[in-house]
């Protein structure tokens, strides 16, 4: 937990972000947006989120096979981190914006007496943890594969690379997000989500299950001359601290 | 009958809105509305739908900024110092703006905190206000399982749970069950009692006749009359509140209306 005089120290009132943070919690656990939760007995509930962390940890594993079937640390990584950006982008965007801004929100939080900063600093901090939660099931197996195969340093300093590589996506998305917001009314950039949705889930999990079929053959050794445009790739420069860890 | 004088004098200020105008695309929905609301004192606010009062509450809390004029919540300004004024209002909107998936404890323990109410202190004071209302019960209940009026009551305890200095209540009796409705407008009386500025906007012409010794009647976003219901009924020459307003915001005669529209229906 942050100490409270940091927050002092940047405008935030303390309480208040904790009980926003608190109630951010509660609200995400029971409105889990397009994946419902799963009834598993007359009283107890698996929420849509639980649902959606199983699924991300699943693919997690299945990238677990990248690093250690490739020679190149840094080209591996880059594999997972572009997916993983990819997911933590879309997850964002359409499964948690409510947890960037809400109409709900505004009707209830704008009479009282919570600062713009206050707010501000709940709803990051939210965004910060989700993404921290979901790169860990996206990439932890990938973390754990990789100290096996190659030691415990480059696992490590790949928790490290995932960690910031989905911090700057989650970052990236709220500037995104506040961006769009300033030219498109909030409806309308809703539907526009909504229709952005359907597409990314035929892309996202189609696609993935054709690249699958391949990936085998892909990864085996892979040390390939890459195009100019990879190093444009944001993850690919997350990716680049473990080439620094693996001496390459 | 005390004149409309002698109830300002024997309050001190707890709202003033001066020249207070909201547009929305070259429509005016309120426009340079003054007026005050003192220590203690229960004012109405009436008019037509659409006339401009939730607007203007809506201003006077801190969640619309007003395109032009300005106003105070015990005595803080509500453009420059609104976190102030916030922190010395209650408000009670006109349909329930709740995080619907908390249960009813869940919402009033976060009011309370964003308060900084003492845990032990929110604890009590929701049960208290549940109890009142009959919910106790329903505590552990997510709101979206309330009725409508199940969520007025809550929202009525959100408003109180910080034991405002200013309350603006936006139709609250909407949804209230009889007896939730009488022991709220008990609780507002006594409120007013302990020193509580209290602007009440309400359709309910009777509710405000009997609550309220001062009345606003707004039309368009003006003001159109001001005074007590007697003197309000008095400069129109109407008998009644009622027609006084009816006669005030343009509506024609309700038993001609009426009759026109069971002929309409061919009865």
């Amino acid at each position: 937990m942050i100490p409270d005089g940091l927050l002092n120290l940047f405008g935030v009132d303390p309480i208040q972000w904790r009980a926003l943070l608190r109630t951010s919690y509660l609200l995400l656990r029971r409105n889990p947006g397009s994946v419902k939760g799963l009834r598993t007995g007359s009283t107890s509930r698996v929420t849509g989120i639980a649902v959606m962390l199983v699924f991300y940890l699943i693919l997690g594993v299945i990238f677990a096979f990248v690093p250690w079937g490739n020679n190149d640390p840094s080209i591996a990584a880059s594999l997972v981190l572009t997916p993983t950006s990819i997911f933590i982008a879309s997850l964002i965007l359409l499964e948690f914006g409510a947890t960037i801004i809400s109409p709900e929100d505004f009707a209830v939080l704008s009479v009282q007496q919570v600062s713009s900063r206050t707010y501000f600093a709940a709803r990051v901090s939210v965004i910060i943890l989700l993404t921290l939660l979901f790169a860990a099931v996206l990439n932890l197996p990938s973390a754990v594969s990789l100290s096996i195969r190659r030691g415990p340093l480059e696992g490590f300093v790949w928790v490290i690379a995932a960690s910031a590589n989905a911090l700057a996506t989650g970052m990236g998305m709220i500037l995104l997000y506040a961006a769009a917001l300033r030219f498109i009314p909030y409806r309308r950039l809703m539907t526009l989500l909504a229709y952005m949705q359907m597409s990314l889930s035929f892309l996202i999990y189609g696609g993935f299950g054709l690249l699958s079929s391949r990936i085998g053959g892909f990864m085996s050794g892979m040390t390939m001359a890459v195009p100019w445009w990879w190093y444009f790739l944001p993850p690919v420069w997350f990716a680049s601290f473990t080439a620094l860890a693996a001496g390459i | 009958m005390m004149n409309l004088a002698t109830i300002q004098e024997n309050y001190s200020l707890m709202i003033t809105a001066t020249g207070l105008t909201k547009s929305y695309s070259e429509k005016d929905a309120v426009r340079g509305l003054s007026f005050t609301v003192g220590k203690g004192e229960i004012v109405g606010f009436l008019g037509p739908n659409g006339a401009g009062k939730s607007t203007t509450v809506k201003m006077l809390t801190g969640m619309i900024l007003p395109t032009s004029g300005t106003g105070t919540v015990a005595g803080f300004d509500i453009i420059t110092q609104p976190i102030e004024a916030k922190k010395r209002l209650g408000y009670v909107p006109e349909s329930g703006a709740l995080f619907e998936t908390l249960t009813g404890g869940e919402y009033l323990q976060f009011i309370a905190d964003l308060h900084h109410l003492d845990r032990d202190v929110a604890g009590r004071r929701a049960d208290e206000f549940l109890d009142l209302f009959g919910i106790l019960t329903e505590k552990d209940r997510r709101l979206q399982e309330y009725s409508k009026g199940m969520k007025q009551k809550v929202l009525i305890a959100a408003a109180l749970i910080h034991q405002p200095e200013v309350l603006f209540l936006d139709e609250p009796l909407n949804g209230l069950d009889a007896n939730a409705a009488l022991v709220f407008k008990e609780i507002i009386k006594r409120l007013a009692a302990q020193g509580i500025a209290i602007l009440f906007c309400s359709h309910i012409l009777d509710v405000v006749e009997k609550l309220c010794p001062r009345i606003i009647i707004l039309n368009e976003g003006t003001i159109i009359a001001e005074g007590t219901p007697e003197g309000i009924a008095d400069r129109t020459g109407e008998k009644t509140l009622e027609e006084a307003f009816c006669r005030l915001t343009g509506v024609r005669d309700a038993r001609e209306s009426a009759r026109e529209f069971l002929e309409a229906l061919g009865r």
